[in-house]
Parts: structure tokens; sequence; C-alpha cells
């Protein structure tokens, strides 16, 4: 690693425990790489490896990709440079990882691949997902139960890149798709972002003033879409999202977003350090590589039981 | 309009950027200080190329499944087509167990009645059972497209005076939900396909086929009353909800008056 890679690592790491100078545990360091934590979805998922990896005996160093391939791979870089025992990774692309999660088990360090799959076995030790498919099935099926099976709606979708805004979306039309009495007017990606979906479903809202219902790909941009209806005093558009957030979950308690999805993000995280911790003390996690986690329905009657991505 | 609002057939697939990203160091090195822009174009203009996968060349295409699952190269109804008649329902009728007895051993205790009847990929997923039964229709819910029946189950052949309460509940279509089927046969596993999405796909075509070969003929009007024999697949439903049956196999008992 060159200087410049070392600066730059330095200037990713959002929290290392027991830093320079301090004591360290003795069973080693464990890199946690996922997207920004500006989606508090990927704030529990590096929350909830830590905590497990520290209750394990673990140092972590917590660092973010901000889904760019190339900064992952410096990432990577900066893991192996480090000597760290495993990496547990939510990746920045299924395919451009590919080449990353190999160069660290060229280094001897396995990879447990969390929320995002790569399409290749063998290359990683675990990848544990979300059944997002399933998931945007349960959020499909509440979606038209509410709209009692008829009426006009508007999609928003994801980062187009991201293989889970296709899954997702395929999962809402796999359900939606066979009552012909929901018509969709307006399809539009909003990137996950909060903002683009609030611009976004203002714009909708122009041409199309009297949407009865709006399914997102996820929670932030139902949140920006939700925050676009209350401007246009269109509080009784039905609303569903995907994620289980604290947010979303606070808007259905208060009868504004009517269901959203949850998946088990915290729990998954500390799975893959579970996983992590047995690969290195046995040399086998026991289970399959692949394995896909259920997501949950949360709407009125649950939402309470629901925080940071975990039902209570 | 269902058609046109479908995924486009080649999903914009991640793989692509991997050349566009990568290049020699220094070339790496160059964009990253000077030309950042470029790498974001390239992001941009990269999802209209299409990862070209070879079909599989399946025999199974031959046995009229619908192409409609067909995507990113992976034929999910040819794959279905394929197992229905070979190993899908042989699986059931050598897998299924007496409904009340699996419903029974629910109410009892749930995680011991998977373990014991139960078919599930990971301890992180629901339990998904195989069962067989006869029963008398209580209910019929053919208003919502996602209809189903309520369905008192029968231990003995005696039909009751009045109807009992619901044991269960069997959809009957046209829309069939749930990945029921897919999960509770051990033989289909999630490490064999590429990714969820074909995952998904395999468990669509599996539902689409329940609809348009095991349901073709069951009737819509007239249910409650009659009795029916059925075989098919369910996840452990949330304590206090009917078990919802995805059938592999239904039937009116028309003999019975």
């Amino acid at each position: 690693m060159d200087f410049r890679q070392l600066a730059l690592a330095a200037t990713m790491v959002v929290s290392v425990v027991g830093g320079v100078g301090v004591a360290h545990a003795d069973s080693g360091l464990i890199a946690i790489i996922t997207p920004s934590h500006d989606n508090p979805f990927f704030k529990a998922e590096a929350e909830g490896a830590q905590a497990r990896a520290k209750e394990l005996g673990y140092d972590t160093i917590v660092m973010v990709h901000d889904d760019d391939a190339n900064k992952q791979m410096e990432l990577f870089d900066a893991a192996i440079g480090r000597h760290a025992k495993a990496i547990i990774l939510d990746n920045a692309g299924a395919d451009a990882t590919l080449t990353a999660v190999q160069k660290a088990k060229d280094a001897g360090i396995p990879s447990f691949l969390i929320d995002r799959e790569i399409n290749a076995t063998g290359v990683a030790v675990s990848q544990i997902v979300s059944n997002n498919y399933q998931g945007a099935t349960l959020g499909g099926q509440e979606f038209v139960r509410l709209m009692a099976e008829k009426g006009t709606y508007v999609e928003l979708v994801g980062k187009e890149s991201d293989t889970n805004a296709g899954i997702r979306s395929s999962g809402f039309h796999d359900i939606i798709d066979q009552y012909p009495d929901l018509k969709l007017v307006a399809r539009q990606s909003a990137d996950w972002s909060q903002p683009t979906a609030f611009q976004k479903m203002e714009t909708i809202l122009q041409a199309n003033p009297d949407i009865k219902g709006v399914i997102s790909g996820n929670d932030t941009m139902a949140m920006g879409a939700w925050a676009a209806l209350k401007a246009a005093g269109k509080t009784s558009v039905i609303l569903v999202g995907f994620d289980g957030s604290n947010d979303v979950r606070d808007s259905i308690k208060e009868g504004g977003i009517k269901a959203t999805v949850l998946q088990p993000a915290y729990r998954e995280a500390q799975l893959a350090v579970e996983q992590a911790d047995k690969y290195l003390k046995t040399g086998t996690t026991g289970v399959a590589e692949k394995q896909l986690m259920d997501c949950i329905l949360i709407n009125s009657q649950n939402a309470a039981k629901l925080d940071t991505f975990a039902l209570k | 309009m269902s058609l046109s609002l479908r995924l486009p057939p080649n999903l914009p697939h991640p793989a692509l950027t991997t050349p566009g990203a990568r290049g020699s160091p220094a070339i790496r090195l160059l964009r990253r200080r000077l030309f950042p822009g470029l790498l974001v174009l390239a992001l941009i203009s990269l999802p209209a190329c299409k990862l070209v996968r070879n079909a599989p060349a399946s025999s199974a295409d031959n046995h009229g499944a619908s192409s409609e699952a067909v995507n990113q190269g992976f034929n999910a109804a040819g794959y279905v087509a394929g197992i229905w008649d070979q190993q899908l329902l042989p699986y059931v009728a050598a897998q299924a167990v007496p409904a009340t007895t699996v419903l029974a051993a629910l109410r009892d205790n749930a995680d011991a009645a998977g373990k014991a009847y139960g078919h599930r990929a990971n301890d992180s997923t629901p339990w998904n059972f195989v069962v067989r039964g006869d029963g008398v229709i209580t209910a019929a819910n053919t208003a919502s497209r996602a209809a189903t029946i309520d369905v008192a189950l029968l231990p003995s052949t005696s039909p009751p005076a009045a109807l009992p309460a619901a044991d269960l509940r069997i959809q009957i279509g046209p829309v069939i939900a749930g990945t029921a089927v897919r999960d509770a046969a051990d033989f289909i596993k999630f490490g064999s396909v590429t990714n969820q999405l074909e995952f998904a796909q395999v468990s669509r075509a599996i539902n689409d086929r329940i609809r348009d070969q095991t349901l073709k003929d069951f009737p819509r009007d007239n249910l409650v009353g009659r009795k029916v024999s059925f075989r098919g697949m369910f996840t452990a439903p949330a304590s206090g909800t009917l078990p919802v049956i995805a059938p592999l196999s239904l039937g009116i008992m028309e003999a019975t008056p």
C-alpha cells in the first residue's frame, strides 16, 4: 500500500474501535465495509456487525465505500494492509466486487457478504442477503389490499445499477400486475434518494393529480414522496415503502405512510460476524454460502415493535 | 398493460461497470485526479449495454410453458416445466403429511412441528410444509383475484351437520402468492441459481403453472359446503392466522352429496 492509499484509507475510516495506542483484544481485527451511513439502513448494519464483533472479542474498523467500486477496492487494500482477520461487506456492485473479494481471499482474508449478493460462489465464505423478492411480494400484496385491487398508482424505483432495485420492482409487479384494475401511471427512478423522490413526486403529481397510491423501492424515497404528497395536501394517497426504517415506522404510527417491509439488517450483520468467528475458529461456518433471510411486513398492527431494523 | 410494465428482459448488469472502472493504476490515478466525471459518464452510459448469456438448451422448453419468466437468459418456466412431472409432483406425493397431523403439531409447538414435518433452507427462514387432506369448504372469497377457499378438515368421511370452523385456506387464483412450493421442495436450492432474481423467477413460474394447470378446471361458483381433496404446500403462518396453501392438486369430491 502506498502513501496515497494509506492517507485515503485513513480519511475513510468512520470510526476505529480500540485505535492506535489502545490495548487490542486478542481475536484480531474485523473490517466492516458498507455503503454510506446517510441511509440509516447501512448504519444499522455497521452497528450490528460492530456490536457483535466487540462481544466476540474483535477489534473493528468501520469504513464506507459510497457505492464506488474503486473506493471499495482501496478499502479492501487497507483491510489487507492492516491484516484484518475477516471482512464484513455490503458491496458496491455485484460483479465489480468480485475482484476485491478475490484479492482479499488470495491474501488469506475471508469475506462475509450481507444485504447484496454477488453473482459468483466460492469466493466469499458467506452471502447473507435479505429475500428482497419475497419482501417485495409482501409489500405488493399489502399495497393491493390497501388499494382494494383497483386504482391508479405510481412506482418509485431505486438506483438502476443496484440489483436490489430490479428485484424489488420485479416482486412488486409480479403481484400488482395480476390485478388489471390497478393502473401504473408513472414509474421513475429516484436513486434511493429522499430529495430526488421529493422532486420526482412533485412533478408526477402535476401530471397526475388524482393518483390513489404510490409504491416505493425503499423507505428513504418513501419519505421524500410522502413529504411531496403532504405539501400537495394529498395525505389520502396510499404509500408503501421498503426497508423498515424508524422514520417510516413513525409515519405509519401517525397514520401517514401505510406500510413497509422490514429487512432484518441488524440481525444479518450480526449473523455475518458470528459466521466469521466460527469460520476463523473452526475453518467452516457449517452453513451454505448463500443464505436468504425473509423480510417481514410492517403495518399499523406491528409498527410499534419495530426499532433500528429489528422487531422487538 | 401488465406485460408492458414488466422490467426489460435484460437488466443493466453491474459486471459491465468493471472494465470501465478499472484500467491500469496510472489510468486509475489520472482518472481519479483529473477526470472523475469520465467515470460518472461511463457508469451512466453503461446500463444501455446488455449481458448476453446463452439460453440453456433445455428440452423442457417444449412442455408448453409460458415464456413470461424468461429473463437474463435464465428460463425459469422451462426449468419448472422440466421438474414438474418428473420431480415436483412425485416429491409432493411422497412427502405429503396429513394436514390434521401437521396443524395439530403446529398448535402444540411450532418449532417442534417444523423439525418433525417441515422443510427450510436455513435457521433464518420460516418452516414450509407439504400436506394433504380432505375437507369441506366453509367460505369462498372469489371477489378478489387472489381468490381463496376456507376449508375445515374432515378426519372422518361423514359430513358434519353444520359447517365447522375453517382449519386452513387454499389459494384458487388466478393470483397465487408466496414461495411455499419452491421453499418446501428441498431439491430446489438458492445456491444452484445465479442470484435471488432467478430464484424468484422459479417461484413465480411454479405459481403460474399452478394457476394454469392445477387450478385450470377448478370451479368458482357454489363452492361452500362442497368437499375437496388437496395436496399442497404452505409456509408456517403467523400465530392466530390460517395456513394458506398453494395447491399442487385440488379437486371437488363430487361423489359426496
